[in-house]
């Protein structure tokens, strides 16, 4: 060897034992790996089939460009870039396909139908139709939109996909244009971006306020109507101003609610609407009960401010309405929570919870946090349909007249195995819970659908601007609204073909929510429907869920 | 074909291994030409008439420019720039110029070129043509050979994102004859090495876990998380960019060159002056020969060298892109380096000793550098309001930002990887040099495999690729 060649060797050498390395991954996939061998044959940095590389990166591309069908604005072909396995959704059986045993609905897992074609297109979302082929599950609620007096209630429970308010936000500001200003309704009292958050609202807090959620438990089976209880020092306290309607003008409220809890030792709670202290009293108590005050506030106020003075006092959270016409939609999202976390509440103390708030309307939407699950890696995950009913069960309890709807988890992606790829379990879990939606007389509207399916998350992280974070598994603000958006396309096209087929004769009057409180006061304080302790208490403690995905 | 893939990595060894059979210096240069087209290619045929055109003018110049009279080779010079530059100018930044002439001339309205598609590598070979052409001017011969000027010019480890080189740097070793030892190979294939763990498990996991959520939706972020993602960002930005550093440094030298460094250790600064003379070294010493000299540099009274900082801080924030953003954070760049400079003139001024005197000089010098990486971050001067109003929000309840185990992994260990000493990183890189040549192989399959287990997937693109 040539003197000024003496390195040749060693990189022959050594690039010849990568080479035979990298070969020797390419064999091991090829030929089907031992799953002990699984992290090498997932290392192989090509498989038989796939373009040839370097040879691949000389042959012509298209430019970056995103191609979407006109009438559905379904992403056809969305980058030039490798997209894993996210093929074009198919179109879709006619809506109402029979299910078949231990299988959902064709027509839930895909994108389109007879309904879809009449809703708006919002490219890159898919135009996604409410399923609810038995008419029970939106019937109620349709029914108190078209009342045209009082307040349509929604209470939406899910995790972190809406914790910020965004689509429930963007549903809530869509129905109010159309149905009337309700007000912001139910609000937990311990705000926090750490749990939930209600961006429209503007809010002072004073002191260290102590929180628990469902998501951890700790707070002994009590955590009130969002899942979150809050305890405020002495002399904590927090304002909450409602958001400017349409330029800037100031939208008053009507009626106040302060949820909290009476316990021993506790110190006394205050709630003024108005320039001083309009309501107070004492949250001190021999055993533990949920309270309730009410008031009306004063004319052209749209602020709230209660607290606790003398000693620490437990408070779930406040409701704030108009006399209405309107809707209201409480959105109670806790980040990190999971059909199990429900466990977490005592018995009777949701229910009751649920009762006072008196809904139209259950709302659903969890699963993120649960596709780690084991109940959902294989086959047709009929494991998880219990927990699901037992959780939408448990909500339903407390207003067994009111609607349902099940929303279901949106595209999320892994890169386990190198490329991101939608989570294998997703489609599986989607599936179980239009089941479960079925079977209890539930609407359903699937998230992941309307998102584009399978591959979608990774397509919104490169849309300009993002529609979705890098996590690939939350939206942007931008994406929130787009989801949002499509969900109140559909509940209003929805609405709408309930009037045409002669809905409001089929389905009863519900009576009218007490939009100003049935208290016959300014101010009122009437205990929760579980008078004693031993409805708060739980006699055992509850079970604590066992550990799901961990969630951002 | 970015170097943080499969493909590169058969690429490379080809030509490598294809460069040291061939006999002669012309033949090997003439592979390396052709394997820098075919680099070039991959990205887009399009662009490479532009490179084509900037390469062209620029060799043309160099002869013309001895033939010329005195008087008239300054006029020339000028017209020389305009043309190399042109294409630059157009694509960079006519957009952002018509936009805003627009908007300062009322009933004013330029035709303004769409904004889009930037060719790859236009601003790093852009100044390298031109500072061949002006290092002619101010003496040095003009290359003969079309081939090694194309060579020098295209030269594909550091054609797309730099180093920026000194022609002589490069034309000289093509010139030369070049040897491959033991030690070459062992230190070329530990900073590919490195590189490519900057770059996969570094860079992009900070990227895809941390910094891209936040600066999408900052406003869904607490002002601690704000925080973290700007240290985040700070981080993938280093790891990234002399990543490729790394690749181009060790590409280079398993074919015989040596090119220089980019980075040393910036965050370990102690002025702001300090990070630049660490920070993409080879810009800063572009911009300091062919912008601050001519100005004057430091010579002259009063307020002349804060002048000549604070131009050549700005032209340095406006190279990296077409926006208020860029000038904003050269702006504030120059006003630092100038406040330094100013605060170092008092007459009783000592520098600081101890621990204590430079830990604290460091401690100002990386906040400052990390908050105005906002500024080089966001899309526009709005976007770095929210991200800033984002970082100065929620601080009523702290508690730990959101990102998952790996990503914090990555942050605390790539800080303490980088605030280690120098000498720690050349002992280990010696120790691998050591090796037999098929454990640097199998290491560099066993890192292959961690990226894939430990990466984000499919590489992202080099941030300097966007400049």
């Amino acid at each position: 060897m040539r003197s000024d060649l003496a390195g040749l060797p060693h990189l022959l050498a050594a690039f010849g034992t990568a080479g035979a390395l990298a070969l020797g991954a390419v064999g091991v996939k090829a030929a089907g790996a031992p799953e002990w061998l699984a992290p090498v044959a997932d290392a192989a940095p090509w498989q038989p089939g796939q373009a040839i590389p370097v040879l691949r990166t000389l042959t012509p591309r298209q430019g970056a460009r995103v191609v979407e069908d006109e009438r559905t604005g379904l992403v056809v072909q969305a980058d030039p870039e490798p997209e894993p396995s996210a093929p074009a959704p198919t179109p879709a059986a006619a809506p109402g396909s029979p299910a078949l045993p231990g299988e959902a609905p064709a027509a839930l897992l895909e994108p389109l139908s007879a309904a879809a074609l009449r809703l708006p297109s919002r490219a890159p979302a898919v135009a996604t139709p409410l399923d609810d082929p038995a008419d029970t599950g939106m019937a109620p609620f349709y029914q108190a939109l078209h009342r045209g007096t009082g307040l349509a209630r929604a209470a939406w429970w899910g995790d972190s996909t809406i914790a910020a308010d965004g689509i429930t936000g963007t549903v809530r500001a869509r129905l109010q244009a159309r149905f009337g200003y309700g007000g912001p309704g139910f609000v937990v009292a311990g705000l926090d971006p750490q749990w939930s958050a209600r961006p429209d609202l503007k809010t002072t807090r004073s002191g260290t306020w102590e929180t628990k959620s469902i998501l951890l438990g700790g707070a002994r089976g009590t955590y009130g109507f969002g899942g979150v209880v809050s305890t405020a020092p002495p002399e904590g306290s927090l304002t909450l101003r409602a958001p400017k309607g349409p330029g800037g003008s100031a939208r008053p409220l009507h009626h106040a609610e302060l949820w909290y809890q009476a316990n021993a030792g506790s110190g006394g709670w205050w709630l003024r609407a108005g320039e001083g202290k309009d309501a107070a009293g004492s949250a001190a108590a021999e055993g533990r009960s949920d309270q309730r005050a009410s008031l009306d506030v004063p004319e052209g106020y749209d602020r709230l401010t209660f607290g606790a003075s003398g000693a620490p006092v437990a408070f779930y959270g406040v409701v704030m309405e108009t006399a209405g016409p309107g809707v209201v939609l409480d959105a109670l999202g806790v980040v990190g929570v999971g059909t199990r976390s429900f466990n977490y509440f005592g018995e009777n103390h949701l229910a009751a919870q649920v009762a006072q708030r008196q809904p139209d309307l259950v709302v659903l939407m969890l699963g993120g946090n649960e596709l780690g699950l084991p109940v959902l890696q294989k086959g047709t995950a009929s494991g998880y349909d219990p927990l699901y009913t037992a959780t939408l069960r448990k909500l339903r309890a407390g207003a067994p007249a009111a609607g349902c709807l099940v929303v279901t988890p949106l595209d999320q992606g892994t890169r386990e195995g190198g490329t991101p790829t939608t989570k294998p379990a997703l489609k599986r879990l989607v599936a179980a819970q239009a089941r479960v939606a079925r079977a209890e007389g539930c609407a359903f509207w699937s998230g992941f659908v309307a998102m584009g399916g399978e591959g979608s998350i990774v397509a919104w992280t490169r849309r300009k601007p993002p529609l979705a974070w890098t996590d690939l598994l939350h939206l942007s603000a931008a994406g929130q609204d787009l989801i949002g958006q499509a969900l109140a396309d559909a509940i209003e096209l929805g609405f709408d073909d309930w009037v045409k087929s002669g809905g409001p004769a089929r389905s009863p009057a519900p009576p009218v929510a007490p939009a100003l409180g049935a208290e016959p006061g300014p101010a009122a304080v009437e205990p929760g429907v579980a008078p004693g302790p031993a409805a708060i208490e739980p006699a055992a403690a509850p079970t604590p869920p066992a550990p799901t995905e961990p969630a951002p | 074909m970015l170097f943080s893939t499969f493909d590169y990595f058969i690429f490379l060894p080809l030509v490598a291994v294809g460069h040291w059979l061939l006999g002669g210096k012309q033949a090997r240069t003439a592979l390396l030409l052709v394997a820098s087209a075919i680099f070039y290619l991959a990205w887009n045929p399009v662009d490479s008439f532009i490179l084509l055109w900037v390469g062209a003018v620029g060799f043309a110049a160099s002869h013309l420019l001895g033939r010329l009279a005195p008087a008239a080779k300054v006029p020339t010079l000028w017209g020389v720039a305009a043309l190399m530059l042109g294409p630059l100018f157009f694509y960079k930044y006519a957009h952002f110029a018509g936009e805003n002439l627009a908007a300062l001339v009322p009933g004013f309205t330029p035709w303004v070129p769409p904004k889009g598609h930037l060719p790859i590598g236009i601003s790093f070979y852009s100044f390298q043509a031109l500072a061949y052409v002006l290092d002619v001017h101010r003496g040095q011969a003009p290359e003969k050979s079309p081939v090694r000027y194309a060579t020098f010019l295209c030269f594909f480890p550091h054609l797309v994102a730099g180093p920026i080189l000194r022609s002589h740097t490069l034309l000289d070793q093509l010139g030369a004859d070049r040897v491959l030892t033991r030690a070459d190979v062992g230190h070329a294939l530990w900073r590919l090495g490195v590189g490519l763990t900057k770059k996969l498990l570094v860079a992009d996991v900070l990227s895809q876990g941390v910094v891209e959520s936040v600066f999408i939706d900052p406003s869904a972020f607490t002002g601690l998380e704000v925080l973290t993602a700007l240290y985040a960002y700070t981080l993938q930005m280093y790891a990234d960019f002399s990543g490729y550093t790394d690749f181009a440094v060790g590409s280079s030298r398993l074919l015989g060159f040596q090119i220089p460094e980019n980075f040393d250790r910036p965050y370990q600064a102690t002025s702001v002056a300090d990070y630049w003379r660490r920070w993409h070294q080879t810009l800063s010493n572009w911009v300091r020969d062919y912008v601050y000299y001519p100005l004057g540099g430091s010579r002259g009274s009063g307020l002349a060298p804060y002048r000549n900082t604070l131009v050549t801080l700005v032209i340095l924030g406006v190279w990296h892109g077409a926006n208020w953003t860029f000038v904003v954070y050269g702006i504030l760049h120059g006003l630092a380096v100038s406040l330094n400079r100013w605060w170092k003139k008092r007459p009783n001024w000592r520098a600081p000793e101890g621990v204590f005197g430079i830990g604290w000089r460091w401690m100002l010098t990386l906040q400052f550098v990390v908050i105005a990486r906002i500024l080089f971050r966001a899309d526009d001067l709005d976007h770095a309001g929210q991200i800033a109003t984002a970082l100065l929000s929620r601080w009523e309840s702290i508690t730990l930002p959101r990102w998952s185990m790996h990503a914090w992994a990555v942050l605390l260990l790539g800080y303490a990887a980088h605030l280690t000493p120098r000498s720690w990183a050349l002992a280990v890189r010696d120790r691998f040099v050591a090796l037999p040549a098929p454990v640097w192989g199998a290491s560099l399959a066993a890192l292959g495999l961690l990226c894939v287990r430990y990466g984000v997937g499919d590489s992202l693109t080099f941030i300097y690729y966007a400049f």
